[in-house]
């Protein structure tokens, strides 16, 4: 029983406090110290179980403080009790600010309606120092080694190793740009630091290695961003200013409130660089060559035991941190019974900063002994103790065994020709005692050609060439030509058919005309015997038939397809009355003459009119 | 009359003359070559091949002198000239292998160039033109005839159709051998030169390339040639230190 009261006591209670939960109001800043015109945020936040919230009042701020809401976000909680779904919800306003003088300042109270009841926030205090980045940065460096925009939101800066080094060392120099809070750029231009002629540049910079990383200058932040990165070696003493770097990009460049973009020159300082010529050498270093850094050599010989003219490969490896690119050869000497065939030298990079060199060098003993191959001292300058080193030799045995084979006579004799062979380049390794063999045979070349041959051969096939294209455009235009000759004949043939056809009546009613004009002139007779070969030359055209004799067997028999049995009719009966007319001795006048040219033209049109309603019959004949 | 006649003689005459200086010397070259006179035998030939007779054998004994005086980079051009020509030369194939196991890093690569030689003018290319005359000549007739005898022409256009079909494979085959003709090429014969940049002996090398090594001529500016490699890099090589055909 008792239980149950202390339950329901505690259920009570809880509900009365999600009941009473009141609404809250907090103002709090990002920073409550700021540097003069740094930029803080402050933010709003109103807690209570309801959207209808509203700011009454903004708080009363001084002159110097400038407030911007950038944002707003809303959360909503559910929470589920007895007595349903309770909600909260909390409100924050973002708001950020500025202020432009040194002091402190009190921001608040905001004044706050949430259902029709007013709420007010607390106050937040800002202490602002005269300790600006945005304009004073360069005040706080103490040393000045680098070029910057007029706002200091870029630094331009090129870093040196070493100012001062021996000739030959390496000096590695980058540019480093340094953006305030990584402010965003992008390069238009840029003008590369301009090394001396004498100098051997080696880029450190690639893809893989694009550096950005944050780096504090007097307490803010930049992000360094490396532009370029470059180790360079001068052979030649003297003191060397190189040209600045020079860089063209769009950055942000405004003091105000909002940041504008616009383009921004930086140059660097000119970097001096005092080139030292080198220590005299002593005697023990003799075997200096050039080579200045800090070296380490190794050295194997495979396979150690071979027969005669067999190959063994002797490997040099230096490795270090140098001029490798003046060291050409590593010394080592060998018997004279055995050749030296081929040199390949490979340079690969470890990481920027080692590099391995390695030689593989062909021997071929040419007797069966036991030789040394002895690698020579090698000197170098070591910069950083400057003073010179030496790598002390040593020698590696080969054993060669058996007896010598029978072509030995010709490799000495033939590789005797050409003593230089430290000269002789780079075979293919995969193949390396097959090509050695190919090589001693065939060191020489074979003889003159000791024919004079022909002239011009050169332009003889340039002559040839230039006809071989003539030809083809002959024949391109002859393929062309006889293309166009078969349509146009075929188009010809099959429209010239076409056209006769169509004029048949119109050529047919133009002579009959015409012939109605010139009767006078000609005589009844013989305008007669033109209509009968009017008559019969529409026909032929017409409907496309050899010849027509106008007797009534022949009309029948050629025109039947063509003409109504009524039309075959009435077409003899004219021919037979032209026909009494000529033989006959008929006289008639030129009246009757024009009676007839007249029924005939109607005869005729009502033949082709019918002819072009019943065109299938044409189609037949075609 | 005699005048023609008499001028006619005249020039015969002065070909003969001028065709057996040139003879007198070719032989003196190689009796200067055999008496290990390179200098002198290569100054002849070069005025031989000045003189239009830019031919195999030329080409050929210019590369042996060269070779002598251990200028290798410009043995090898001019024995890979002689190529075109010739590809199937056994003297030219054994001295360019030389060369080759002198110069050049990949044994390989160079083998391929003689190999590419022999297919490229497996048939010289003077008769793949002549092929190509020949059958454009017969497409010509076979044209002909197909206008005139309408009636067999399912069998002429069965054998023009062929004729264009090899035509246009020898035609092919011809500008591929032609344009390898033209395409100049350039072979460093320095020990070291260096590529620059910019046509500019002040500017940036980008390279350094050994004596031997051959690429295309891209074009040419003042005292420089222009390059490009594999990578698409373009640079410029001083023309003293490569050897070129103009």
């Amino acid at each position: 029983m008792v239980k149950k009261i202390i339950i329901i006591i505690n259920f009570f209670a809880f509900s009365l406090f999600m009941n009473s939960q009141e609404v809250s109001v907090d103002l709090a800043a990002s920073k409550q110290e700021v540097a003069v015109n740094e930029d803080f945020r402050i933010s709003l936040i109103i807690t209570s179980d309801t959207d209808d919230i509203n700011i009454d009042e903004y708080p009363q701020l001084d002159q110097c403080v400038a407030i911007k809401q950038y944002g707003q976000s809303r959360n909503i909680n559910m929470m589920a009790s007895n007595q349903g779904i309770q909600k909260t919800i909390s409100i924050n306003f973002e708001y950020i600010c500025k202020i432009s003088k040194e002091g402190k300042y009190d921001i608040g109270p905001f004044v706050i309606r949430v259902k029709n009841k007013k709420f007010q926030s607390n106050i937040t205090s800002i202490n602002v120092s005269a300790n600006n980045v945005g304009n004073n940065v360069s005040n706080n460096i103490k040393e000045k080694n680098y070029e910057s925009d007029k706002s200091n939101y870029y630094i331009i800066k090129t870093e040196q190793t070493k100012k001062e080094i021996f000739e030959n060392e390496f000096v590695d120099i980058e540019v480093n740009l340094y953006c305030y809070r990584n402010y965003d750029f992008r390069i238009r231009n840029i003008k590369k630091l301009n090394y001396p002629s004498n100098a051997w540049i080696e880029n450190l910079l690639n893809k893989n290695n694009i550096l950005s990383e944050k780096v504090i200058i007097n307490n803010y932040a930049y992000a360094k961003h490396t532009i370029e990165k470059d180790r360079i070696y001068i052979s030649k003493s003297g003191e060397y200013e190189i040209e600045p770097f020079e860089i063209n990009f769009d950055g942000i460049t405004s003091n105000d409130f909002f940041a504008i973009q616009d383009t921004i020159d930086l140059k660097t300082k000119p970097v001096v660089i005092n080139v030292k010529p080198l220590p005299p050498k002593e005697n023990e270093h003799r075997n200096f060559d050039g080579a200045v850094g800090n070296f380490n050599i190794s050295y194997s010989l495979n396979p150690q035991k071979i027969n005669p003219s067999e190959a063994s490969t002797l490997f040099i490896s230096l490795e270090g941190e140098g001029n490798f690119h003046n060291i050409d050869k590593i010394n080592f000497g060998v018997d004279e019974n055995i050749d030296i065939y081929s040199t390949k030298s490979e340079t690969k990079t470890a990481d920027n900063r080692t590099k391995i060199k390695t030689w593989e060098i062909i021997l071929v003993p040419s007797k069966p002994g036991k030789y040394n191959v002895s690698i020579e001292d090698f000197s170098y300058f070591d910069a950083n103790e400057k003073k010179y080193k030496t790598i002390k030799g040593n020698s590696i045995k080969l054993t060669v065994a058996g007896k010598i084979i029978e072509n030995n006579k010709n490799i000495k004799d033939n590789s005797s020709i050409n003593t230089d062979l430290e000269n002789k380049n780079l075979i293919n390794n995969e193949n390396e005692n097959k090509i050695i063999k190919d090589n001693i045979v065939n060191q020489e070349i074979n003889f003159l050609k000791l024919n004079i041959g022909s002239k011009n051969e050169l332009k003889k096939i340039d002559l040839l060439f230039r006809f071989q294209i003539i030809l083809y455009m002959m024949l391109a235009a002859i393929l062309i030509l006889f293309i166009l000759l078969k349509y146009y004949n075929y188009s010809f043939v099959k429209n010239g058919r076409f056209v006769v056809q169509k004029k048949a009546y119109k050529n047919f009613f133009t002579k009959i005309n015409n012939l109605n004009k010139d009767i006078p002139k000609i005589g009844i007779l013989k305008g007669i015997d033109s209509l009968s070969n009017t008559i019969e030359t529409y026909f032929i055209h017409k409907f496309n038939i050899k010849s027509i004799e106008f007797t009534r067997k022949d009309i029948e028999n050629k025109l039947k397809d063509y003409l109504t049995s009524e039309q075959v009719k009435t077409l003899n009966d004219y021919i037979k009355q032209l026909n009494i007319i000529r033989f006959g001795g008929n006289k008639i006048t030129t009246e009757e003459f024009d009676r007839i040219t007249g029924e005939l033209k109607n005869f005729i049109k009502n033949i082709d009119t019918n002819n072009i309603n019943n065109n299938h019959k044409s189609d037949k004949v075609n | 009359m005699k005048f023609k006649i008499f001028l006619m003689l005249f020039i015969l005459f002065s070909i003969n003359i001028i065709n057996s200086s040139i003879n007198i010397k070719f032989n003196d070259s190689i009796k200067y070559y055999n008496n290990s006179d390179y200098k002198n035998a290569l100054s002849y030939y070069l005025d031989i091949l000045k003189s239009g007779y830019d031919n195999f054998e030329i080409n050929y004994n210019i590369g042996c002198c060269y070779y002598k005086l251990n200028e290798i980079g410009k043995a090898r051009f001019y024995f890979e000239r002689s190529l075109i020509y010739k590809p199937f030369d056994s003297d030219l194939n054994h001295n360019l292998k030389v060369i080759y196991n002198k110069l050049v890093k990949n044994q390989d690569n160079n083998e391929q160039i003689i190999i590419n030689s022999r297919i490229l003018y497996l048939i010289p290319i003077n008769v793949v033109i002549l092929i190509n005359i020949i059958l454009s000549i017969i497409a010509v007739i076979l044209l002909t005839l197909l206008y005139n005898f309408y009636s067999y022409r399912k069998l002429i256009l069965i054998f023009l159709a062929t004729v264009i079909f090899f035509i246009l494979i020898f035609t092919f085959y011809n500008i591929f051998q032609y344009k390898n003709i033209k395409d100049q090429k350039l072979i460093i014969t320095k020990k070291n030169a260096n590529v620059y940049l910019t046509p500019n002996e002040n500017e940036t090398i980008i390279l350094t390339l050994e004596e031997g090594y051959s690429n295309k001529v891209y074009g040419e500016l003042n005292y420089f040639i222009k390059t490009k490699f594999n990578d698409g890099l373009t640079g410029w090589i001083k023309k003293e230190d490569l050897i070129y055909k103009p």
